[in-house]
Parts: structure tokens; sequence; C-alpha cells
């Protein structure tokens, strides 16, 4: 009589069932549904954070895949008591950034996102820019920041994650993280004053505006 | 843009839905400027936000850096998860055979390529052709009770000299590991002289 010895459906349900942690442990147990189900599940979270930090989505697509080998590759190292976003994030932040680092071809990036803000500026008004656009300045803008800076805004401004997270993440001290924010803000405050004046007037007007209605009522 | 685009039905300092208005996120701007500390309340006011996109237009006026706040994901295709699960395959596969020791038998670099080319094979075969294929291979392999001499050479490669380098092969490296990403489950019969191994793919309906 035929015997079932092995489905590949069932383990992938079990799988796609099971916590982060526990797809972890079981990558670290050399099981590669695991990383199958790991793939699946964090690919679109972690393409947005080397989205960000690189600009450039292709770019992106490459360090994500790396990162799971590498996930794969050093599995032994997962200490079950640590956060496995902590983990996973460190990983794609510092192949992401390993990748900023030799990337020679940052101004070509830079370039046509400059010139096409400045035309949308000129038709629009930098108030109803759409997400779209708001995310191409914010990859210009993060250019000017240091690595560490432009990381610590990512993830805590921009992915909302808390700065425990984010100080487990970059391997410092909360305070150190704080810190980093707080010069990446001022940086960015400064630079969107410098390029996108617009933006700065549009906002004083609208909060005149809204003093305005405040002392009518 | 104008004042009318406030958030209405708030208290000044955040009504019972826990909105902010102007001046409120203005505070709480100018407080977090002013140090690196987070101010009491920026907490709860960014929670907020993040669930209320009436709060926005107040929020991002006081704080022009918050409209970078939770920018939407990259647009990205419906089958990203799965390309990129075909590119971590490729990758590992590829990194596998990179690593491969030199001193390699002839057999078990012939089984290597092989394995590592069926994902190419995939995507130029049928998939029942690959399925019969697959069975045909499995069923050759597995030898299961069948003495060594009854199995039949499939290729001129498979020579009786290669056979028991093979079954090292497969015993260091399990074919199933390689093969499984197509298939879906595995069946065995045990015949009176002959094991017989189905890999079957599930999307045959078998």
């Amino acid at each position: 009589m035929p015997r079932l010895i092995f489905s590949e459906r069932d383990e992938r349900q079990r799988w796609h069932a099971s916590t982060d942690l526990e797809l972890l442990e079981g990558l670290r147990a050399g099981n590669e549904r695991a990383l199958d189900e790991l793939v699946q599940r964090k690919t679109p979270a972690l393409l947005q954070v080397a989205f960000r930090v690189l600009g450039d989505l292709e770019e992106a697509r490459d360090v994500v895949q790396v990162s799971f080998l590498r996930m794969w590759e050093h599995r032994a190292r997962f200490d079950a008591r640590w956060s496995p976003n902590t983990w996973i994030y460190r990983i794609v932040t510092n192949l992401s950034i390993d990748h900023l680092r030799s990337r020679k071809s940052r101004e070509r990036h830079q370039e046509p996102y400059r010139h096409h803000l400045r035309q949308v500026e000129s038709e629009r008004g930098f108030s109803e820019l759409q997400q779209r656009e708001v995310e191409a300045i914010f990859n210009e803008l993060a250019h000017g920041l240091s690595e560490k800076q432009r990381l610590a805004f990512l993830l805590r401004e921009v992915e909302g994650l808390s700065s425990q997270e984010v100080a487990a993440v970059l391997e410092c001290r909360e305070s150190t993280v704080r810190n980093h924010l707080f010069n990446a803000r001022k940086a960015l405050q400064k630079e969107v004053r410098r390029r996108y004046p617009e933006y700065a007037q549009e906002a004083a007007r609208y909060a005149a505006d809204g003093d305005a209605e405040v002392a009518a009522t | 843009m104008s004042g009318r685009d406030l958030h209405r039905g708030q208290t000044p300092t955040g009504g019972a839905s826990g909105c902010l208005d102007l001046q409120s996120w203005r505070r709480l701007a100018a407080a977090r400027d002013a140090s690196p500390a987070d101010p009491p309340g920026w907490e709860e006011a960014l929670r907020h936000l993040d669930g209320c996109p009436a709060c926005r237009t107040a929020a991002v006026a006081a704080d022009p850096l918050l409209a970078f706040r939770r920018l939407p994901p990259p647009a990205l295709a419906a089958d990203e998860a799965e390309s990129m699960l075909l590119r971590v395959a490729a990758l590992r596969g590829a990194s596998r055979v990179g690593a491969a020791p030199a001193s390699s038998g002839f057999a078990s670099s012939w089984l290597a390529s092989q394995l590592t080319s069926s994902r190419r094979l995939a995507a130029v075969l049928p998939l029942r052709q690959l399925a019969a294929a697959a069975v045909v291979a499995a069923a050759l392999l597995a030898g299961g009770n069948a003495p060594q001499q009854a199995v039949p050479a499939p290729a001129p490669l498979l020579t009786q000299a290669s056979a028991p380098a093979i079954d090292a092969v497969l015993a260091a490296e399990p074919v199933l590991d390689e093969l499984d990403r197509p298939f879906d489950h595995v069946v065995q019969w045990n015949g009176d002289d002959l094991s017989v191994v189905l890999v079957v793919d599930g999307r045959l309906g078998v």
C-alpha cells in the first residue's frame, strides 16, 4: 500500500501558522521551509527598508536577496533571546549601508529627482504633492545625512520602530539613537527650508490661517 | 490649503477622540526640536496620527518632517515574495555549487549540476513532463530492496562504477531537499523486490 512519507503542502501550512520566533528557530535548525516562509513573510517589509536606504527598488531587491542568504548562512548565530525583527533588520540595514558605500553612481539617482521635483513644485505647490513625491523628496534629502543619522531617522520616524528597537538594530545605546535622530531632524529641517522654501512658507501660511481661526472662535 | 482644512471637533488640547489641534502640534514639535528626548505626549500623539489622516494636515504644518512618517511602501509587484523566493533559491544554489570542493568526483559534480539546473528546467518544460521525469528519476535512484544490478542505467553517464559515488552523494545531500520546490508530496510503495518513490507535483491534482 503506498504510504505518504512527505507533504510539502502540510509543511508549508505548518510554517505559515508559526510565529517569527518559531520561524527563526526553524531556520537555525536548518529547515529550508522555514526560510521559504521567512522570505514570503518578510520580503515586502525588508524591501521597504532597503529601498528607503538606497532609493532604488532594483538595488533594494538585490540587497534583500543577499540578506536572506546571509540569514541562512549565519542562522546558527541567531539567539532566541533577541527579537526576530531586530536580527533581521540589522542584517538588512548593514548590507544596505555596505551597498550604499560601494555605489559609485549616487549622483545619477539624485539628479532626476531634483529635476522632477522642481517641475512638480512649479506646477502645483508643495502642499499638494502626492505621497510618491514626498517619498522622492525624502530619498533626496536623506542622502545628505550620515549613515547612522539616516538609519535612525528611517527606522524611527519613517518605519515607526521604538527607540529601543532602533538601538538594538544599530547596536548602540538608546541615548545615541536619540542624538542621531535629533541631529538628523535638524539637518533635514535646514535642507527643507533651503531646497523647498515654498514648503516652509506654505506651512507658515497654514499655521497663520489656523491661528486666525482659533482667534475668531 | 487654508485654515478650513483644520481637523474639526476637538478641544485645543485634544478631545475625547484624541485629535490634537494645530497649537498642540506646534507645542509638541517645538519641545521636540529643543531636546533629543521626546517630550511628554509625543508618542501618544504619533500613535494617534498614524490612525487619523484628518490630523495629518495640522501635524505636518507644525512639523514638516512628519510628512515623511509612515511613507507608503514602494510599488511592489503582486508576486514580489514569490520571485524573491526564486532569487534566494538561485543564490543559494549558486553559492553551494561555488563552495563545492574541487576534489568532488565526476558523479557528484554531474549530480550537483543536474540538481541546481532543476529550476531552469522547470521554466522550459511543461509540468507533466517534468513530473514524469522526476518520478522516473526518483524510482531509478531509490533502488530500495532491488539489487544494484537490476537497476537499468538511465543514461551513459550512470555507469556501474559511478553508482556507489552517487549513493554517497545521496546520503550526504538528500535529493528531495533540492527537488522540493516544484513538487508537493512524496509517496513510497514497497514491492517484494522493488521500492518505488513517487514525487508528485500537487498542481497535477493527483
